[in-house]
This record gives structure tokens, C-alpha cells and sequence, in this order.
């Protein structure tokens, strides 16, 4: 009893109608790092919610450290010690770093006016704490996401926190930026700081947590059992609820037609010469870490930055790519990394939102858009790619994570290119999820498309490409067929 | 199959809450009504609800709802046309200019004809000029539309006011004003007429071209409409110049049923023309607007507008602003509600 | 860290204002030597009294992530109407009442934009557009549409009281009202305010990110509402000034005067998406633009011309600002290695 933090018994949750939180029962103690992981639309942030007081459950109980709640206010949870950090961050892009760690505990304290030596004072301290340097007047926007973190992190502690709840902090994180975090991690615990874990990279979990909760369909299925005693596929049986077998990408079209072909291609700060060739049938695969320049070549590839100099070839043609519009009609289509922003509109429904590519293509006369063909472009992609919905003119918010994703993939599946650029295709995709959209892209490439994968998920990279190549500071340092590389060698180039 | 037969039904529904067409109509024929019955009921006749009522209820119309459908479509990206005034003083006052400096008394009929004509070309010409420089502006440069064309506004009207030396310039061609002044079939105003095809060719342009798909998605999210391929310079240039076409339409028949043109009039036709598509359905933070209901609106606009002046007040325009401001605060208010009733239902869907 | 704190000032807009309005001065007094007198940058200071002060309230607003557009309605409205009932009254004492009144209305009238704002979420574009014509249509359907040109007696003194008087070689005077005051001590306690009070950090944290702000439990509402009370409690000082200084009190003088307010404000560096921009830039950018006027003026430019300069001033800072950052946002970072002496493999 004395050495549990959180209770939280027997959580029911109701939205509209729906059930999101069936019974809910989780259970940390002191100083414990849990994940809690689950798929997209498992409840998982539904649950956050209720635990850190922006919800009210319908029923259950919520007790912390010894202190029963049936309602919970965010402020009582704060001052109970529990401080979410969500994906955002929650910082204030305009102030500086000392305001943003330390100008809330003089909220908290109900001061009417600001003492700014006794906010950088504590600041100061609060990164002194985590032995890690940052300029206090720095306004946070001009800080990299790992520091921000950081920022934040700083923030939560300071304001006595007892449980630190993490929302995918290491999505946008370099492998070194990672190791940091968890040496910041290891210290909280070790003061008896409870950390949630909340994430999508099962890889980690092991390495990071000490037990594990997963949720499924708004249900606990484990809760508080020890991380070591699974493996990533026990992680994807209890999620899912079915064996999730992962096999390696059986290419069939080997040595298929040149589609792209670049030759000493260097784009100034963001690349210098690269030479790939993808084929069709391919699945090349191009890793390095954060600030390799694999980002900026795919942003170079779909036109958003023309290069600086070298060649590039489509289908045995020289061509020059100045502009979005340049790359979209030569026949490339590129899915960005963060789908929400960048390639959904939420509000409209699903069928436009696969359509909105081709609009151009289904006119008739005096430049009337053909309405029902484009419509019949949105109900086949639906189809094919099995996006679940009662209704393709349903809106996009309505669908799930993975179907989301889907929807992007439709969208330029519907333009047909020749050749498909997928940045992180899985980021924060559940494993269910992650599989079936790794068997679409694979069904692409033995129908010929040629398709390249920016990512750093190496088992992804591993089950899905033929070839992987590898850069490091702008370069292509090795290019290797993923049959012929040793198990760890992708990860220690990495390294 | 289900689905399909709830669509159906719903078709009030939608009407009445999606798209908010059904209120608008009503409160239109109630505006309609309402001043008829209270005009009756301070002057003791009929005469709001006559032909000839109507016929100069319509005539006036035209100059603040074209307007206003020009204010709607930057108002669907997300932004917002402050320099509709601006745009069509400046394209009016050319036009002015224009057939001043070639027209005189002995112009034969048939050459004044020609020169109004190709007046009020020219006009169109300096407005969708005008508007495709806040277009370059605002897609070159990233600069806040509000900002832009806040200052284009003055730009436009400096430009005018130079040309025009401060003074007005009178005794516009008769050709010219016939698009202020004129009578189709001896009935209907030609201004009414002008707004007629206005409202239709905007409406087709918006709701059965890729213009108008990629419009709507553009004010849904700008960054995903780039990536989807939307080319954002060529859009929002289009969507600007087609708002200084419909200024300079709007100032030709201002210029044109006054016959006279100064450079200075109409700071509150800005509001006017914001106030009705907002009214009419725009929502200003983008991805919704609907020609019928701005059609609605400015109709009830006028309604008021007019019933307003039976009330025999003096000061009426004062009267108007306020009566205007009110609308306008309480339909938004109206919006709020309905938006958050509207969710609560979409959720249930889920 | 000074030397990141210099970097910083470098980049910063209010200096390029700084610079520009050196500039014109520069240049200005090259091409007409009689500038380069205290005559002229008397006259500047003293007409940028009053828009300094509209500013100032949208400058709190543009911070918050709002906008303003009643500068003109209340101003217009706070001054006539304390004007007239003044006038009715016929009051004897100091301008100290006309004051008052002024500034009541424009808090009352500011209080009601920050409701709609707050309470009832309405867009504050549309819900100042709206207000403003309220405003505009009961203070001349109700209250007047007559300027009052026998002003009171206490406004009188008020507007005659001066600090210092420059003349120049034609012995045209320029006198430093004793507004300016008004408008010193406006500045020192907004600094104050902005600075060491919690309201003035959430103002700061609510333009930033209103989310955050939520999340950290400041309460975004009730400080919005505060924002735009203050915003119209001065803009009827600055009002009441403006009756003061030319010594008249004209419903229609302060047409248009919101959208030079607003440019001063962006000029001064504050961004239309709130949380940035500061006081010395607001101030700056005021007076660019009383210089530009004045530059006009002085060569015999005729007013009309002024919001045209203006309104090129405007569209024209914005977009160096906003494409800089926009060349920024592009901006590529990656480090590249150094050629590679062997071949790879």
C-alpha cells in the first residue's frame, strides 16, 4: 500500500454514446517507469486525461497515494504531483526558457506579480538538476525538439512532480537525444519519480521500462506486469488480440525497369553527392539519423527544394524537378511524416481528401469537374485499401490512426505514380496498423511501383526493403542488399 | 443500403444545421415582413410591399453584394479582402478618367457607347490588376492577408485620389451609367442583372470546378493543400484577382447610378460587404461559404435597409450601423451555437 | 550569454524601425536643411501623444493573439460624449471630470468587446467590426453628429497648458502639451505591468499558445477580457487627449484611425498572431509613421497622400518581415561530411 502512487480502479468512460473506457484498472508505484501502450484508439490518451483531472470518469476510483477521488480536477492532480508532458510540449514558443520552466510555480503559488531573479533561480536549478546547459534567456522557439523536452521535463519537476506522464516523448529525438532522455529518466526514478511511458516503439520499451500496461478496445489486458517478461511479439498478441507475424517483403519483381535515377545529386545544407537508382519493384530503403539529409533528399525528390546540382533521371529521361507541381507530373508521389498536418484535412470528408489529388483529371466540358467520377475515385480507394468507415462521405475525423494513414496512401495511389516517396510511414502507427499498411506498400512494389522508405525503424527497414541505403552528414556512406546485411550492422551504422 | 436512406432524410437536417441555408431564408422573407408590417403599422400603408419598392430595394443591391461575394472567396482560404473599397474606387475613378478624357459633348451616341463599354473594361482590368498584387503579396511573401490588404486598401485609394486631385469627377457619359442607372425591359434595374450573373458564374466556379474543390481544401488546411499539389501562388492569386474583378464591377455601378465618381466614399462598405457573408454562411477562419446564402443575406440586408428608411427617422444611416453591428454579433452568436450543436451530432455518427 | 543577448537585439525588429526612422531623418534633413531643427522633432513628438495611446491598447490586444478595430468607434464615442455631457453641464472645473468620464466609456464599451470575445467566442475581427458600427450608429443616432468647437472651459486650459514651446525660423510655434505626460506615465506603468505582474505574463503565455496557456491554468477568458477593457479604457484617454489638443470635439475626426493604429503596432514588430512584439517597438513604430506625416507636411504633401504612405509603409515592412521568416523556416541545416578520400563500396 505505501509504495503504490496511483490506483486508478474499475474507470468507465463515455463519449456520445461511445464506451471508450470499459473498467479500467491501473497501478503504479513509486519510482516505477511503466509504459502504457495499446493501439491507436485503444483509450490510451482517454485515460491520461481521466488520471491527470481533464476528465471526469463516469465511474471509478481514482486514489493517489492514499487520497481516494472520485472527481478530479486538473489542479488537484497537479498539486498531487502528476504532470502530463504531451507531444507538444505545452511550451510557449515566444518566452524564454526560464519563464517557460519556472514561471508556473509562482501560478501555482497564486503570486500576483513576478519575480524574475526567483524564476531564474529556480530554473537554473531545475537544469542544474538535470546536469544539462541552456541559455535561461533563449526563447524557446529557437530551441531543437530535444531541448524543448527537456524545457518541459524541467518544468514538470519543479513543480514537485510524483508522476511524470510522457506522450511518445521520443518521436522526433536522435538516437543520442534518446540516451539522454532515458539518463534523465533513470535519475527521476531513482528519487522516487513514477514516469508513464506512452508510446508506439515497442523497442524502446524494453530498453527503457520496468513493467507495462496494455490497453485494448478500452479494456486493461496487462497491467503492472514486468517488461522483461516479453517480447515484441508478445506486445503485438496482447494489443491486437491476434498473432501478428511480420514476415520479410518477398520481392518479386527483381531487376524491374529504371524509375529514378539520380546521379551526384547535391542540394546545398541538405545533401551532397547521392547516387540511387530505384527500380521497379523496389523498396529501397534510406536511413540515417536525424540530420543525415534523408529528409531533405526526399523533400529535393518531390520539389520542394530544387538541387543545387547533379542529375536526376525518371524512367531513362533527364528531367528537372523546380516545383511540387514538376515532381507531381513526372509521376512522384510523396507521403509526408506528420499526416495530420500535413496531409489530411480533417473536417472534409474521406472521399475528398483522396480525391483532392486528382482533381485536375475528371473534367468535362467547359471545365465542370466530373463530381460522380471523382466520387467513384474516392468509394475504390476506400475499397482497395480496406479504410474502415460506414461511409466514404464520412469526415476524416471520424476515422481511426492507421485508417488515417490510409487515407494519404490513397490519395496518392489515386494520381498513379511510378514512383512513391513514404516518409515514416509508421510513425506513430500501432503495431495492428503498421503491419497491414507494410503489406500494402509491398502489394505496391510487386505491382510495380517503385517505392523508397525514408525511416529509422531498422526492423522496418529490414522486413520491408531489398535495398537500404545509408547516409551520414549529407552522404550516402553505404548501400547494401538487405539479404546480405549482418543482423546488427544497420544499427551500429546508426549508432 | 442504410446509410443511404439516412441521407435522405436528413436532407432538412442539412439544410436547417449543416450548411444553415434553411435560417437564412427564413429570416430573410421575415425581414421581409417584419418592416413591411412595422412600416404599415408608422405610416399606415402599404407602399413597402410595392413593385416599385422592390424594384429600388433591388437596384441598390447590386454595388454591396457583389461586393460581398468578393469579400466571401478569400474569406474560404482563410483569409480576408480588406481593400474592396479601395480596389473599386480606384477602378471606377479610371474608368471615370478614361471617358472624361475622351468623351465630350460632341461625341456622336454611338462612339459614348463604345468608350463606356470599353470603360468599364478597363476598369475590370485595373481592379483584377490590383487584386492580383495582394495575390503576389500574399503567396510570395507570407504576409498576413489582414495586414496586406489593410494597407493595399489606402494604396489603392491614394492612387485614386491622386488621379482625381481630390476633386469628384461629374457628368459621367449616360451610356456609362446605365449600368447604375438603366432598365432591362423597363423593369429590371441592369445593375440586379449584373449581380444575377455574378452570383451564378461565381456559384458554378466554386461548386462544380477544381477551383472551387481546391478552394474549399485550401481553407481546410493550407499545408496539406500544398502537399496534395495545389499550386497555392496560382490559387490565391485567382481567388484575389476574382475579388478585384467584382470590386471593380461594384464601383462602376456606384460611380454609375450616381453619376459622379470620388475617390473617398464607402469606408462602411467594407463592413457591409464583411457583414454579409459572414452573414450569408462565410465562416471567417476559412473552409466554408456558400453563394446562395450571401445571396440571402445581402437581400436581408437591404430589406432591413430599406424598411429602415419607411421609419421616417431622421439619421437613418445611423440607425442602419447600428442595426448592422447588432446582425452581425447576433449571428455569430447564432453560428457558435448551432457549430456546437452540429458537433455533438457528428459525434453521435461516430 | 551577453553575447547571445547582443545577437539577439541584432536581429530584432525594433532596431531595423530604429534605424529607419534615422533614416528618414537623415535624409530628410539633407534634402531641406531647416529640418534638422528641434522645431521638427518637437512636432513629431507632440502629434504622437495621442496615437501612442490608441496604440498601447492595441498593443496589448495584437499581443494577446486578438485584434481591435474600435480604436476610432470608442475613441470617437468616450470623447464626444464626456465632451457633451461636460458641455451640458456647464461644467466649470478642471479637465479632470471629462477625463474620467472619457475614460469610463471606453472601459464600459471595452468590456462589452471582451464579452463578445470571451464569453460568447466570436471572432474579435468580426466582433469589433460589428462593435464598431454599434458604436459609430448610437453615438450619432443618439448623442450628436455636431462637433462641439466652444469647448469647456476646463478642456480649454487643459489644451493651452504646455511643457516647452519650439519655434522655427518662422516663428511657427510647437508646443509640448502637457499630455505628453499622459503619455510617459502610460508607458512606464504598462512596462511595469507587462513585465512584473502575472497578468502581464499571461498576456504573453495566452499570444504564445493559447493551449498551453489553458493547460497551465491561466484563465484565458477572464484575462482576454481584461486585455480589451484596458484596450478601451484607453482609447478613450487617447480620445480625450485628442479633444484636448485641438481644443474640439468632432464625432468624425477619428475615421480610419484604427487601421494606423494597428500599423504602428505591426511596424513596431508585433505579430498578428499574438505573443510577440514590445513596448519600445510599439512606441517606435508610432513614430515612424508622425514622422512620415510630418516629412509629408513638410514638403507639402497634401494629407490624402498620407494614408497612402502609410499603407505602403505598412504592406511593405510586413513583407520583408514575413518573407525573412519565411527564408528562415526554409532554411536547411544539415552538416555535410567532407568529401570521402576512398570510394564506398
Amino acid at each position: 500500500m505505501s509504495d503504490v502512487f496511483l490506483r486508478a480502479a474499475n474507470i468507465n468512460k463515455s463519449f456520445a454514446g461511445v464506451h471508450a473506457l470499459k473498467g479500467v484498472n491501473l497501478t503504479v508505484k513509486k519510482g516505477e517507469v511503466r509504459c502504457l501502450i495499446g493501439e491507436n484508439g485503444c483509450g490510451k490518451s482517454t485515460l491520461i486525461k481521466i488520471i491527470s483531472g481533464v476528465y471526469t470518469p463516469d465511474s471509478g476510483e481514482i486514489e493517489i497515494e492514499g487520497h481516494k477521488y472520485s472527481k478530479l480536477t486538473p489542479s488537484e492532480a497537479m498539486n498531487r504531483g502528476i504532470q502530463v508532458i504531451y507531444q507538444d510540449f505545452s511550451i510557449f514558443p515566444n518566452l524564454s526558457v526560464a519563464n517557460n520552466i519556472a514561471m508556473n510555480t509562482l501560478r501555482v503559488e497564486k503570486k500576483k506579480f513576478v519575480n524574475w531573479k526567483l524564476i531564474r533561480e529556480r530554473a537554473q536549478r531545475a537544469l542544474d538538476h538535470l546536469d544539462v546547459k541552456l541559455d535561461l534567456d533563449e526563447k524557446a522557439e529557437a530551441l531543437s525538439v530535444a531541448d524543448k523536452q527537456i524545457v518541459a521535463i524541467c518544468r514538470a519537476i519543479i513543480q514537485d512532480a510524483k508522476l511524470i506522464i510522457m506522450d511518445e516523448p521520443t518521436t522526433a529525438l536522435t538516437k543520442k537525444e534518446v540516451t539522454s532522455l532515458l539518463k534523465i529518466i533513470t535519475q527521476l526514478k531513482q528519487e522516487g519519480i513514477s514516469v508513464i511511458f506512452v508510446t508506439h516503439k515497442l523497442e524502446e520499451v524494453m530498453d527503457v521500462t520496468d513493467t507495462v500496461t496494455i490497453l485494448r478496445n478500452g479494456s486493461t489486458v496487462i497491467d503492472g506486469e514486468k517488461t522483461s517478461d516479453f517480447d515484441i511479439s508478445k506486445f503485438a498478441y496482447y494489443m491486437t488480440g491476434r498473432e501478428i507475424k511480420d514476415e520479410p517483403f518477398v520481392q518479386q519483381i527483381k531487376n524491374g525497369k529504371e524509375v529514378l535515377r539520380v546521379e551526384h545529386l547535391s542540394l546545398k545544407d541538405g545533401f551532397e553527392d547521392v547516387s540511387l537508382t530505384v527500380n521497379s519493384g523496389d523498396i529501397v530503403g534510406v536511413t540515417g539519423l536525424l540530420g543525415s539529409g534523408r529528409t531533405e533528399f526526399a523533400q529535393c525528390l518531390f520539389g520542394q527544394y530544387p538541387p543545387t546540382s547533379g542529375k536526376i533521371f525518371f524512367e531513362g529521361k533527364e528531367v528537372k524537378i523546380k516545383s511540387v507541381q514538376d515532381s507531381i507530373d513526372i509521376g512522384i508521389g510523396y507521403v509526408p511524416e506528420d499526416r495530420l498536418t500535413e496531409g489530411l484535412f480533417i473536417k472534409k470528408s474521406i472521399a475528398s481528401n483522396i480525391y483532392v489529388g486528382v482533381l485536375d483529371k475528371y473534367k468535362k466540358n467547359l471545365g465542370i469537374s466530373d463530381i460522380r467520377a471523382l466520387k467513384e475515385v474516392g468509394e475504390k480507394w476506400v475499397k482497395e485499401l480496406a479504410i474502415k468507415t460506414p461511409d466514404p462521405e464520412n469526415i476524416i475525423s471520424t476515422l481511426s490512426g492507421g485508417n488515417q494513414q490510409r487515407v494519404v496512401l490513397a490519395k496518392w495511389l489515386a494520381r498513379n505514380p511510378k514512383l512513391l516517396i513514404l516518409n515514416g510511414p509508421t510513425v506513430g502507427v500501432d503495431i495492428g496498423s503498421k503491419s497491414e499498411i507494410h503489406k500494402i506498400i509491398r502489394q505496391l512494389a510487386n505491382n510495380g511501383m517503385a517505392v523508397i522508405i525514408i525511416s529509422d525503424d531498422i526492423p522496418e527497414l529490414l522486413a520491408n526493403c531489398n535495398k537500404v541505403a545509408v547516409m551520414k552528414m549529407g552522404r550516402i556512406v553505404g548501400e547494401f542488399d538487405t539479404k546480405e546485411l549482418a543482423p546488427d550492422q544497420l544499427a551500429s551504422m546508426l549508432a | 443500403m442504410e446509410t443511404k436512406k439516412i441521407r435522405k432524410t436528413s436532407w432538412l437536417r442539412h439544410i436547417f444545421f449543416e450548411s444553415k441555408l434553411g435560417w437564412l431564408f427564413v429570416f430573410m422573407v421575415v425581414s421581409y415582413l417584419a418592416m413591411g408590417f412595422m412600416s404599415y403599422a408608422l405610416k399606415g400603408n402599404f407602399k413597402y410591399f410595392s413593385g416599385s419598392t422592390l424594384q429600388s430595394m433591388v437596384g441598390q443591391i447590386p454595388e454591396i453584394g457583389i461586393l460581398a461575394i468578393g469579400c466571401m472567396l478569400p474569406m474560404i482560404t482563410g483569409g480576408i479582402d480588406l481593400s474592396m473599397i479601395g480596389k473599386a474606387n480606384l477602378s471606377g475613378i479610371v474608368a471615370a478618367a478614361f471617358m472624361k478624357a475622351l468623351i465630350s459633348d460632341t461625341t456622336p451616341e454611338g462612339t459614348q457607347v463604345l468608350i463606356s463599354i470599353v470603360a468599364i473594361l478597363l476598369a475590370i482590368v485595373v481592379g483584377s490588376l490590383a487584386g492580383l498584387l495582394n495575390g503576389l503579396i500574399i503567396s510570395k511573401f507570407n504576409t498576413p492577408p489582414l495586414i496586406v490588404t489593410l494597407g493595399s486598401n489606402y494604396v489603392f485609394m491614394g492612387i485614386a485620389v491622386v488621379i482625381t486631385e481630390g476633386q469628384s469627377i461629374v457628368g459621367l457619359p449616360k451610356a456609362f451609367n446605365t449600368i447604375g442607372q438603366g432598365m432591362l425591359f423597363g423593369a429590371i434595374p441592369v445593375q440586379f442583372v449584373v449581380l444575377v450573373l455574378v452570383a451564378v458564374v461565381i456559384w458554378f466556379l466554386v461548386t462544380r470546378t477544381a477551383y472551387g474543390t481546391k478552394l474549399y481544401m485550401t481553407g481546410s488546411n493550407m499545408v496539406a493543400a500544398e502537399f496534395s499539389g495545389i499550386n497555392m501562388t496560382r490559387l490565391l492569386c485567382t481567388t484575389y484577382t476574382i475579388s478585384g474583378v467584382l470590386s471593380a464591377l461594384s464601383g462602376c455601378i456606384l460611380f454609375g447610378r450616381s453619376s459622379q465618381a470620388n475617390a473617398d466614399y464607402g469606408t462602411t462598405y467594407t463592413l457591409q460587404a464583411i457583414m454579409i457573408a459572414v452573414l450569408g454562411g462565410t465562416n471567417p477562419n476559412g473552409g466554408e461559404g456558400n453563394v446562395l446564402g450571401v445571396v440571402f443575406a445581402m437581400f436581408t440586408m437591404q430589406f432591413l435597409a430599406t424598411g429602415m428608411n419607411f421609419f421616417q427617422v431622421t439619421n437613418v444611416t445611423y440607425l442602419k450601423d447600428i442595426v448592422w453591428g447588432a446582425v452581425l454579433i447576433i449571428v455569430m452568436i447564432v453560428n457558435y451555437v448551432s457549430a456546437a450543436r452540429n458537433e455533438k451530432h457528428k459525434l453521435r455518427q461516430m | 550569454m551577453i553575447r547571445n543577448r547582443l545577437r539577439r537585439m541584432a536581429k530584432s525588429n525594433e532596431l531595423y524601425v530604429f534605424l529607419v526612422i534615422l533614416l528618414i531623418y537623415a535624409i530628410v534633413s539633407i534634402i531641406s536643411p531647416v529640418f534638422f531643427s528641434a522645431y521638427s522633432v518637437v512636432s513629431v513628438l507632440k502629434t504622437a501623444i495621442e496615437p501612442l495611446i490608441y496604440a498601447v491598447g492595441a498593443y496589448l490586444v495584437i499581443l494577446s493573439g486578438g485584434i481591435d478595430i474600435t480604436v476610432a468607434g470608442i475613441g470617437a464615442f468616450s470623447m464626444f460624449t464626456a465632451t457633451k455631457i461636460v458641455y451640458e453641464m456647464n461644467y466649470e472645473g478642471s479637465a479632470l471630470l471629462p477625463y474620467v468620464l472619457a475614460v469610463a466609456f471606453g472601459t464600459g464599451l471595452g468590456m462589452i468587446n471582451g464579452l463578445l470575445i470571451s464569453r460568447l467566442k466570436i471572432p474579435p475581427m468580426i466582433a469589433t467590426l460589428g462593435m464598431n458600427s454599434i458604436i459609430n450608429g448610437v453615438m450619432l443616432f443618439f448623442i450628436g453628429s455636431r462637433e462641439i468647437s466652444r469647448v469647456p472651459i476646463g478642456i480649454l486650459t487643459a489644451g493651452r497648458t504646455y511643457l516647452l514651446t519650439v519655434y522655427n525660423a518662422n516663428g511657427v510655434a510647437a508646443p509640448l502639451s502637457t499630455t505628453v505626460f499622459i503619455a510617459i506615465a502610460l508607458l512606464i506603468i504598462m512596462f511595469l505591468f507587462l513585465r512584473y505582474t502575472m497578468l502581464g505574463a499571461n498576456i504573453f503565455a495566452i499570444g504564445g499558445n493559447t493551449e498551453s496557456a489553458m493547460r497551465a491554468g491561466i484563465n484565458v477568458p477572464n484575462t482576454q477580457l481584461i486585455v480589451y477593457t484596458i484596450a478601451g479604457a484607453l482609447y478613450g484617454l487617447g480620445g480625450m487627449v485628442h479633444t484636448i489638443t485641438y481644443v474640439n470635439s468632432n464625432p468624425m475626426d477619428l475615421i480610419g484611425q484604427e487601421m494606423i493604429t494597428i500599423a504602428a503596432v505591426i511596424i513596431g514588430g508585433a505579430r498578428i498572431t499574438g505573443g510577440h512584439g514590445t513596448l519600445t517597438g510599439t512606441v517606435l513604430g508610432v513614430l515612424l509613421i508622425q514622422l512620415v506625416n510630418n516629412c509629408l507636411n513638410t514638403v507639402g504633401i497634401p494629407t490624402y497622400w498620407q494614408r497612402f504612405v502609410v499603407g505602403m509603409v505598412l504592406v511593405i515592412g510586413t513583407s520583408l518581415t514575413a518573407y525573412q521568416a519565411l527564408k528562415e523556416k526554409r532554411k536547411l541545416h544539415v552538416e555535410i561530411s567532407p568529401a570521402p578520400q576512398t570510394t564506398k563500396e
